[in-house]
């Protein structure tokens, strides 16, 4: 078992979790109530990541973020670094790799929420924000649950596009789905498979606490 | 930890407000406060690690994995200084440190890329030379209990099994990217059978995914580095038999250091041209 991998995959997986779920949530709180026609175009544009190949997001995350690139250049002027090949690559290929999967139980769980409450709490004199952090982010409290697994399980899970985007360093950028691949090719398989088993049991347990998260959430809306 | 206070602060109003799902919400917020602590607790340590040692990262060729992992538990034992390695084909490495990959040492399989990274000022010079690689033809033990003489160093009766169909499926890293593959490539065409070959073909993304693609026991032979087929796990799974020299362009390995090469990297790179490095190179199959 590669520790260090662990902790980084769950490191990555924690950030993602902590950037992307409160965006979410002000997004998918914006998108519910509103009714532009931008709406469309913005829901397809956040569910994308979801049916695109990895391999065309880290295309054009290597044109975009290379040091030849745009932004790349930019930063590497900046800052010296470059954003490919490192742990700060990776987490924007993530970032940008879960935003389904932190928008849309969230979207969910907002649209679940009837009309009728949010205009009785803003007949109370309650403002938006109010409304959100007493009346609506309670009642979502399951999808915001469940955006939050689903985040970090799919994070632990990456590994098309952190291998194009990460290229397999040590301590930076090899998490752990990607030591597997790289302890096979090392032909070192008793290793491999205990890492496999392990995200394995991982990703059952994280299935099987989101079913039951939802399961429940069924429950109360028949008792509604 | 000011995180930690701001989401106390919200989830206290919770608390006050819904009495009903006070123990669902106790739940949510543990979890969450257990969460940013693990968060805090791995940034830590992130950053200790970063501190304690001095960073040495090799992108090395594929095809010394084997070799270096020893040298660098020899080294670890001597000097308490841990190294870092990414393994992969010498061309993708080319292309990624071209994008900005940050390495401390580079060791690729064909010298002309170290040239032409150095002409691009990515390494401090034009490095040292640590040996010559050998392709090897590599067959599994199944297929060589049954046709023993397949292992030819002319690739004659290798050739008229690809021919005859014995042979249906050859394991070898990308030519595109990969000197290793490159050489197959070459030696094939001086064969002359590489047309023969290219629907047979199943690249590996460098030579030790080839290497492993030829042991898996679903491919009937490989072309791969020495270096690899040195190792004890491909020796119990097959033979191979040295393609000679003569039929590729040589495959000179050669090193470099970047110039963000840290003192610990500088000195590294010194203990692999120690004698007993060398020897150990020597003793991988390179020359």
């Amino acid at each position: 078992m590669d520790w260090q991998a662990f902790r980084l995959s769950l490191f990555l997986a924690c950030l993602t979790a902590i950037i992307l779920i409160p965006m979410g949530v002000l997004l998918a709180h914006y998108l519910v109530r509103s009714s532009s026609w931008l709406k469309q175009f913005l829901e397809a544009g956040l569910t994308l990541p979801l049916v695109l190949p990895p391999t065309v997001l880290g295309y054009y995350l290597l044109v975009g973020f290379g040091n030849t690139g745009f932004l790349g250049s930019w930063f590497y002027e900046l800052t010296g670094n470059s954003i490919v090949f490192s742990f700060f690559g990776i987490l924007i290929a993530s970032l940008i790799v879960n935003i389904p999967f932190a928008f849309i139980p969230i979207q969910r769980a907002f649209e679940a929420i009837p009309i009728e409450l949010r205009d009785a709490a803003a007949t109370c004199g309650l403002n938006p924000l109010k409304r959100l952090w007493i009346i609506e982010l309670p009642l979502a409290w399951k999808g915001i649950c469940s955006a939050t697994v689903m985040t970090v399980a799919h994070t632990i899970g990456e590994f098309g596009v952190v291998l194009m985007v990460g290229g397999n360093i040590p301590g930076q950028t090899r998490t752990l789905s990607i030591t597997i691949y790289d302890r096979v090719q090392a032909l070192d398989m008793d290793g491999a498979g205990v890492m496999s088993f392990c995200l394995l049991l991982f990703s059952f347990v994280t299935l099987l606490l989101s079913q039951i998260l939802n399961r429940k959430s069924v429950v109360r809306g028949v008792a509604h | 930890m000011k995180l930690l206070q701001i989401i106390l602060a919200h989830f206290s109003e919770f608390l006050l407000i819904r009495p009903r799902h006070l123990f669902l919400q106790r739940t949510i917020f543990l979890a969450l406060l257990s969460f940013s602590l693990s968060t805090e607790l791995c940034i830590a340590q992130v950053q200790m690690k970063d501190t304690k040692q001095q960073r040495i990262l090799i992108a090395a060729a594929s095809d010394v994995r084997y070799a270096l992992d020893l040298m660098i538990a020899n080294y670890f034992k001597e000097t308490g200084q841990a190294v870092k390695v990414s393994y992969g084909s010498s061309g993708n490495f080319y292309q990624q440190i071209m994008q900005g990959g940050d390495y401390d040492i580079l060791m690729m399989a064909d010298e002309q890329y170290i040239f032409r990274l150095s002409e691009q000022r990515k390494t401090l010079d034009q490095g040292v030379v640590y040996g010559q690689g050998r392709l090897v033809l590599f067959i599994p033990k199944p297929i060589l209990e049954k046709w023993p003489n397949l292992l030819s160093p002319n690739l004659l009766e290798f050739g008229n099994a690809l021919k005859d169909g014995r042979i249906r499926s050859l394991a070898i890293a990308n030519p595109a990217h990969a000197p290793y593959g490159v050489a197959a490539e070459q030696a094939l065409k001086s064969a002359q059978l590489w047309e023969i070959a290219v629907p047979k073909l199943i690249l590996g993304e460098n030579a030790s995914q080839a290497t492993q693609f030829a042991i898996s026991g679903s491919v009937q032979g490989g072309l791969i580095p020495l270096a690899l087929a040195k190792h004890s796990t491909v020796q119990q799974k097959g033979g191979y038999v040295l393609i000679p020299p003569s039929t590729h362009l040589p495959l000179i390995q050669r090193m470099a250091l970047t110039p963000a090469a840290s003192r610990g990297a500088k000195e590294f790179y010194v203990y692999l041209q120690t004698e007993k490095s060398q020897k150990i190179f020597k003793e991988f199959g390179f020359e």
